[in-house]
């Protein structure tokens, strides 16, 4: 019988991203595809067995009952080649150690937009810095030249 | 468009779930999670702002109906899994438990139409579980000529409540509710047996969850009925209330006490499934409020 950590793995390996936020709470995997479609598991309260199925809107539209790997895995063919309903990559791939903190602190401090224009700007200040910092460079270069092109002439 | 509402609870905070005539388009209340997480972080915040709060910075898709935001069972997951920082510290666990509620039961109520049947809907899973097992349990017996057996069996053979007048509690508590239940989900009066109403074993999975919760004390309820049939006044509970409370001025220990007066100790009558000795803990229960003879 397929366990949870067999079929994140099988997700995970496929590129299918799982959340690792939701794993951790619902304990059970989720994964969003495109187009307001998820690809979803359920177990049996009696047998333990995992049941996959695709929804959209809280409709369930294909199911595969009693999972193993194999099945699993023409599952995931489905979703890809067959329904075109592809999961969504997203930063939710990376472990959420890694991102949540930093996620977090940007929400909750409303900061994400600000930083974002933070960025825009230093970028901005930067660029403008190096083309000034070039051109005086090549100014300074032009004016060296010149100077070079006129010393031997007022040393004659 | 016409919803109509039912009633759910999460440790008795109350949440609504919507759906259309057909029982279709389930769709929950999302200030009722919201205020359910706010009460157990005892946040006394209108959950109707909280929720408009969220919503600016968490995006899913609405439904506005009645003054309330309805959303389907994958919004709700999207939105819960970012109100985190309405959950604090003492609540985490809490915040687990009502994920895992949304996640399974609820999202399989929305997901399979089932929101028109409102809070039967919450057992439909556990009485097919319970079906199940009954239904093994008894698979190679003959159980009488009628395939029949009554509630006292039941109780006996299921809790191993080997013991008359605790096993008469629970006949007492359960005889009218497994009856009027039968009643309402079979549309037939039970079968009689010398006036004792008498079940296919199966039949007892619409009140095994029941019976399993109050046997198991979770809120509460089995315990405080042995205090009360403790003040019980018939000659024979006086003699044995004489008899434990003389044990007691003697010094022996509860454990001794139940070993001597009733045959029962931890280990003795174990239901394996439930990893629980029901008889052995409600006897611990009733020799503690027997008071030591002076």
């Amino acid at each position: 019988m397929i366990t949870i950590d067999e079929i994140v793995s099988l997700l995970q390996e496929r590129n299918f991203p799982v959340n690792l936020k939701e794993l951790r709470i619902c304990k059970i995997p989720r994964v969003k595809l495109s187009n307001d479609y998820y690809l979803k598991f359920s177990r049996d309260l009696v047998t333990g067995e995992y049941q996959a199925y695709i929804t959209h809107k809280s409709v369930r539209q294909t199911t595969w009952d009693n999972i193993d790997a194999h099945s699993l895995t023409l599952a995931l063919d489905y979703a890809e080649k067959v329904a075109g309903i592809v999961p969504i990559a997203s930063i939710e791939q990376t472990p959420p150690s890694v991102v949540e903190p930093v996620q977090q602190a940007a929400v909750e401090n409303g900061l994400r937009e600000r930083s974002m224009s933070l960025v825009v700007t230093i970028f901005g200040i930067a660029c403008i810095t190096l083309v000034t910092s070039i051109g005086g460079i090549v100014a300074v270069n032009f004016q060296s030249c010149n100077e070079q092109i006129h010393s031997p002439a007022k040393g004659r | 468009m016409d919803l109509t509402s039912r009633e759910y609870s999460y440790k008795g905070l109350r949440f609504r779930a919507y759906c259309d005539r057909q029982g279709k388009n389930g769709r929950l209340v999302l200030e009722d999670i919201v205020g359910i997480l706010l009460e157990l972080s005892n946040d006394s915040r209108d959950p109707k702002e909280v929720t408009l709060e969220q919503l600016q910075r968490i995006n899913v898709e609405t439904t506005e109906y009645n003054g309330n935001h309805l959303v389907t069972a994958d919004s709700m997951l999207d939105f819960y899994l970012e109100s985190d920082n309405l959950s604090n510290v003492d609540s985490a666990t809490e915040f687990e438990e009502l994920a895992e509620l949304l996640a399974n039961r609820m999202t399989e109520i929305l997901e399979k139409d089932l929101v028109i049947l409102g809070r039967t809907a919450f057992l439909i899973p556990d009485w097919r579980k319970a079906a199940i097992e009954i239904t093994s349990e008894y698979w190679n017996e003959i159980v009488n000529e009628s395939g029949k057996i009554d509630l006292r069996t039941w109780l006996e053979r299921t809790y191993k409540l080997e013991n008359v007048w605790i096993v008469d509690w629970v006949v007492n508590k359960f005889r009218n509710v497994i009856s009027s239940t039968f009643r309402t989900t079979s549309g037939a009066r039970p079968g009689k047996d010398n006036s004792r109403n008498m079940f296919e074993p199966h039949e007892f999975a619409i009140i095994e969850p029941l019976v399993t919760k109050y046997l198991s004390n979770d809120d509460g309820e089995w315990w405080d009925d042995i205090k009360t049939k403790n003040d019980n006044r018939s000659v024979f509970f006086e003699e044995l209330k004489l008899d434990i409370g003389r044990l007691k001025a003697h010094g022996d220990s509860t454990e001794e006490i139940i070993q001597k007066k009733f045959n029962v100790n931890p280990e003795s009558h174990i239901v394996e499934k439930h990893g629980r000795n029901y008889l052995y803990e409600s006897l611990k229960v009733f020799v503690h409020y027997v008071p030591k003879q002076k």
